[in-house]
């Protein structure tokens, strides 16, 4: 019977020293969850901006002339309206947020705690092994042998010691990850609707900015274009007749007048070029907003995965692939960092 | 059909899309009375199409303001139609 306890002691203490004395590695899920935040809060600050930007090209509208209906002040009113249920539904997510950030702050803790266990069982461990063979050295004959055995089994212990701290870590781990794997899937569904509802709202900011464009720089060109021309081919037939024929009476006038439709194209198309090109460079700052909050699901689904690979993981005592997050990541960073740069430029001023 | 109707059609399927509370509509919608305003000549219509569009892009936070928005274009359309 003590034999038999004796061995299965022994079984326990070989099975353990095999076991990597390992702790998961949870820092890149908390790397995830900063970024997550970041992506969050960038695809908010895109939002707010194109708000603000459609607002001010409203409000320059408005000033260029009275409505009988004062839709413009009415629309105001909903941009207001737009800010607010952003504002509530950001407030909302960022408690959710704050509390994922605990949550990984919590596994890198107790990861760190599973650590400092282990590096203590080791020092312990080699301090042991040095004494066992320092004693056996000064011993009587054979001592050394006996020693060089108890030094083995000991370091044997030790590395079942160093083992059973990172299982105890892993074990830890793996409760708080269960304990939170509900929250994070309902809250990557939530991000991921809310991010939905901010790519949706882009692009209806995007027409709203580019018509109130169309309004300040573009009204009536459509209307001047389309009579010029009503004007022009009316009066075809007898211009191209004035250019070609004798001096008669009125042909300078006629040729002056066609002079000035030409020049009023030409202006036409000017301005209609100017507003293309404006039009183009607000397309081209919605269309970076719209990448990012796009980046940002794609980040949501990222941490997701990650956190229920660490969950996995941990389950199944196997390591943990970071290769999508650490994709999704760069991708995000890349898209932040040249939405950063344009907003430099286009920044509506306070 | 003129663009009197069109505008009408548009509006309309504008409210459509804002009671459905579908994004895909609301775009679709948005897209089109920019079309419209873009290629009219007649510059109340393409007022009235670009407020519409401006409304739209607040159907999120108000959705009765902009129904409202919308009803009044499609009354000042009407009036705007009827003329002399």
């Amino acid at each position: 019977m003590r034999i038999n306890a004796l061995w299965a002691f022994a079984v326990v203490v070989a099975w353990l020293a095999g076991c990597a004395a390992r702790v998961q590695d949870v820092r890149p899920f908390a790397g995830a969850t900063e970024a997550l935040d970041a992506a969050v809060a960038a695809a908010y600050e895109g939002t707010f901006d194109a708000v603000a930007r459609a607002e001010r090209l409203t409000a320059e509208v408005a000033d260029a002339g009275a409505d009988e209906d004062d839709r413009w002040h009415r629309l105001e009113g909903l941009s207001g309206s737009t800010r607010r249920y952003l504002a509530a539904l950001r407030g909302a997510r960022a408690a959710a947020l704050e509390s994922m950030r605990d949550h990984a702050a919590s596994l890198v803790a107790a990861a760190d705690r599973g650590r400092a266990r282990i590096e203590r069982a080791d020092a312990t461990r080699a301090s042991l092994v040095g004494f066992v063979a320092a004693a056996g050295a000064l011993g009587p004959p054979g001592a050394g042998v006996v020693g060089e055995a108890v030094g083995a089994f000991i370091a044997a212990a030790g590395e079942a010691s160093a083992a059973l701290a990172a299982h105890g870590a892993n074990a830890d781990l793996r409760r708080r990850v269960e304990a939170h794997a509900h929250a994070v899937a309902r809250l990557a569904d939530l991000l991921d609707r809310d991010l939905l509802v901010l790519d949706g709202q882009l692009v209806l900011l995007g027409d709203a900015i580019e018509s109130a464009l169309l309004e300040r720089d573009g009204a009536g060109l459509a209307a001047l274009e389309g009579s010029v021309r009503g004007w022009r081919n009316a009066e075809g037939a007898g211009l191209a007749a004035a250019m070609g024929g004798p001096d008669t009476p009125g042909r300078g006038e006629r040729l002056r007048a066609y002079a000035h439709a030409d020049e009023a194209l030409a202006r036409v198309s000017r301005r209609r070029q100017a507003l293309d090109a404006e039009v183009d460079a607000r397309r081209r700052e919605i269309g970076l907003a719209l990448a990012v909050v796009r980046a940002g699901r794609r980040t949501v689904t990222a941490w997701r995965r990650a956190h229920d690979d660490v969950r996995a993981a941990l389950a199944q005592r196997t390591t943990v692939s970071l290769d999508g997050l650490t994709l999704a990541l760069g991708e995000l960073r890349r898209r932040l960092d040249r939405l950063e740069r344009l907003s430099d430029q286009w920044r509506v001023p306070p | 059909m003129t663009e009197c109707e069109r505008l009408e059609e548009l509006l309309a399927a504008a409210a459509v899309a804002v009671e459905s509370e579908s994004p895909d509509a609301r775009a679709e919608a948005s897209r089109a009375l920019l079309a419209f305003q873009r290629r009219t000549a007649d510059t109340v219509l393409a007022r009235l199409a670009g407020a519409a569009v401006g409304a739209l892009a607040h159907s999120i936070g108000d959705r009765a303001g902009v129904l409202d928005v919308l009803a009044r274009c499609r009354a000042r359309r009407a009036r705007r139609c009827a003329g002399p």
